[in-house]
């Protein structure tokens, strides 16, 4: 018997185990995340494939639905939560999971990303799905894949929330000066964006030219449908309902890892209100660059955003119209993320500042990050 | 004083040793060995986890039995995003799995056979299987999901994933036969089809077997990358990738438990028959 490798193994596990119980009692404070701005509202839709043609919104429809598969973007995604909630509510039908065999019973779900769901469709995988802009457009209106639009989500839920953006509040609490100026900076570029949108505008050319460049479509029917289907907002005002009903809705699922009793709410109501901070928007929309005081050097930001996301075409057009430029910030955005969950990891972890988001990743994340 | 105080300890512990002898020889000793040896072992792994996890202080990266709590709820209640039990999961994962396994067997070894026996052949294929074994499998796994389908693509992905090892293996296999075996055969009257089964095939298991062994490992990385991408059914990659999107960290873990319990099953089972067959072939 090696007594001696034994003795040290021994000594291995005490010295680890002492380490531990060391570590554990240290009180490590945990960044989270708070959500300063609106991004947009509204601005997805639900498309079918032709071979199912007559699918509408009509909660009386139920037949026409069941044994259907539907892509989604995930299920921390505001799309699946609103498809869910008609199949399940209005339609009375039980929303799955696909898995080869189908009941009339269900409406079936399988994750897809938007980008590839018109692929999906062409090569008979689905019989339809639900896709954020440009994406949903670009499926009905691109005419390349056999589809129709079956309804927008505001169709569903007038003024749903969508993108936001979220900061980290260690970062926020370290510059306070920084969050302003960039979020007068960004109200100004939604401002600017929302100017453009109508044809014939003064800026329109220079928007679509945006949206080519970064929301990865080149049909300019489908820019301007996409364009227009998106409800362009900074304001806060509605997103606290909708975040109460998002809570409400996972709670009900068993998708959120804490009680919000736990974590030191009363209720979904005092969680929204924790999790959305709407002063520094309020003291920085409508300022001008000279209003703030001059800094000796510029601001970098890293901030993360989504890959082809037209929803996030204000920080974009921002950028190209040096509207960032001019209130002293420079943005990093780095490599864009694929899904809202990524940038809130890396929110959380540190990696960037500040991230454009769909609002149901934020309330996953941070109450399953807790 | 220093160095009293180390010897002393140096004695008293050779003293303890020579209490506790350990036969070799004897099967009970050796068993009592390994099972403290391997229970040793995991304890200091679920130790430094502990120690990295609070560390670290990342919920991503969560405690040992935050992951057990998680296990326990999983097996009990289920997935509560997909709804889908977690043997749903493994069950549709090993599907996937065995049926990329059995086409790639079913190619690659007549393939890596063929090509082994006529010099020709295999100066023929080469250039194609240079230019495509590189190739990463799990890159194919977008591709070949959306050219194939849900259902065949991620079949597609573990069948790359084991084809090339299997081959070259079997290539391989082939040209270690000891050319008088062939002859033997041949002088005895063998035709070619029975050199081919009698002789080539039962000579080139073993180097076969071996190619199975590391295939079987490589697959497992590629149905999990390609779940990650598909989510027809579920799966064991799809489960971690959608836990890893809502933040439930220990759920994730779990996920990558269960595919190395999964992985070491399979190569481990693998692993035994290719002892059987070397073992019987007298290659030891």
């Amino acid at each position: 018997m090696n007594v001696k490798l034994w003795s040290a193994i021994i000594v291995l596990m005490i010295a680890l185990s002492a380490s531990g119980i060391y570590l554990s009692e240290q009180t490590k404070v945990k960044d989270r995340a708070v959500i300063v701005a609106m991004v947009n509202e509204e601005g997805s839709g639900v498309f079918a494939s032709t071979e199912n043609p007559g699918l509408t919104l009509d909660p009386n429809t139920t037949e026409s639905w069941g044994g259907l598969v539907f892509a989604t973007p995930g299920p921390s995604s505001i799309q699946h939560m609103i498809l869910m909630d008609f199949v399940t509510n209005d339609l009375g039908l039980k929303f799955e999971l696909y898995s080869d065999t189908k009941s009339p019973g269900s409406v079936y779900w399988t994750q897809i990303a938007p980008g590839s769901m018109g692929d999906s469709l062409l090569a008979g995988d689905i019989d339809g799905g639900i896709a954020w802009e440009p994406h949903y457009s670009n499926i009905c209106f691109g005419s390349t894949y056999g589809a129709y639009s079956v309804g927008s989500t505001a169709e569903l839920w007038s003024d749903h929330p969508c993108c936001v953006i979220a900061a980290s509040r260690a970062y926020v609490s370290e510059n306070p000066n920084a969050i302003l100026r960039f979020l007068a900076a960004y109200t100004a570029s939604v401002v600017w964006v929302n100017g453009a949108i109508p044809e014939g505008s003064p800026n329109h050319s220079e928007l679509v030219q945006y949206v080519k460049d970064n929301a990865g479509v080149e049909n300019e029917v489908v820019i301007q449908e996409a364009l227009e289907g998106v409800k362009y907002t900074y304001s806060l005002e509605n997103l606290k309902e909708g975040l109460i009903r998002m809570v409400e809705t996972y709670q009900d699922l068993g998708l959120l890892q804490n009680t919000l009793q736990e974590m030191g709410f009363a209720d979904a109501a005092a969680f929204a209100d924790w999790l959305v901070d709407s002063a520094y928007l309020s003291a920085a929309e409508g300022r001008t660059p000279e209003s703030f005081p001059e800094l000796p050097d510029n601001i970098k930001i890293d901030i993360g955003v989504l890959a082809y996301d037209i929803h996030q075409i204000a920080v974009h057009a921002g950028i190209g119209e040096k509207i960032f430029d001019s209130y002293g910030i420079t943005l990093n955005l780095g490599t864009p993320f694929a899904a809202g969950g990524n940038v809130m990891n890396a929110l959380l972890s540190g990696q960037i500042d500040m991230g454009f988001l769909g609002s149901p990743p934020v309330v996953l994340n941070t109450v399953n990050y807790w | 004083m220093e160095e009293g105080i180390l010897s002393r300890a140096n004695a008293r512990l050779d003293a303890w040793g020579a209490m506790m002898p350990y036969d070799k020889d004897n099967r009970y000793h050796r068993w009592v060995r390994t099972l403290a040896i391997t229970v040793a072992s995991l304890i200091i792994f679920l130790l430094v986890w502990w120690n990295l996890a609070l560390l670290v202080g990342s919920a991503a990266i969560p405690l040992p039995m935050q992951v057990w709590d998680a296990m326990i709820d999983l097996f009990t209640y289920g997935d509560p995003v997909s709804g889908m039990s977690m043997w749903a999961n493994i069950s549709i994962s090993l599907q996937r799995f065995v049926a990329g396994f059995l086409l790639a067997m079913a190619v690659a070894i007549p393939m890596g056979l063929l090509m082994g026996y006529s010099k020709t052949l295999n100066e023929f294929m080469t250039p194609t299987l240079e230019i495509l074994r590189p190739i990463a499998p799990i890159a194919w796994a977008p591709v070949l999901l959306f050219a194939t389908g849900y259902t065949w693509g991620p079949v597609l992905v573990v069948f790359i994933g084991i084809f090339f090892p299997l081959l070259s293996n079997t290539v391989f296999g082939v040209n270690k036969i000891d050319r008088s075996l062939v002859d033997a055969a041949r002088t005895l009257g063998a035709s070619n089809l029975q050199i081919f089964y009698k002789v080539m095939f039962p000579c080139a298991l073993p180097y076969i077997m071996n190619g199975v062994r590391i295939g079987s490992g490589i697959g497992w990385m590629c149905i999990v990358a390609s779940e990650l991408y598909a989510s027809y059914g579920g799966g064991i990659g799809f489960f971690v990738g959608i836990q890893a999107s809502i933040g439930y960290w220990p759920n994730v873990f779990v996920g990558i438990a269960i595919i190395a319990v999964l992985g070491i099953l399979t190569t481990g089972l693998f692993d035994y028959i290719h002892k059987v067959i070397t073992r019987r072939m007298g290659m030891e």
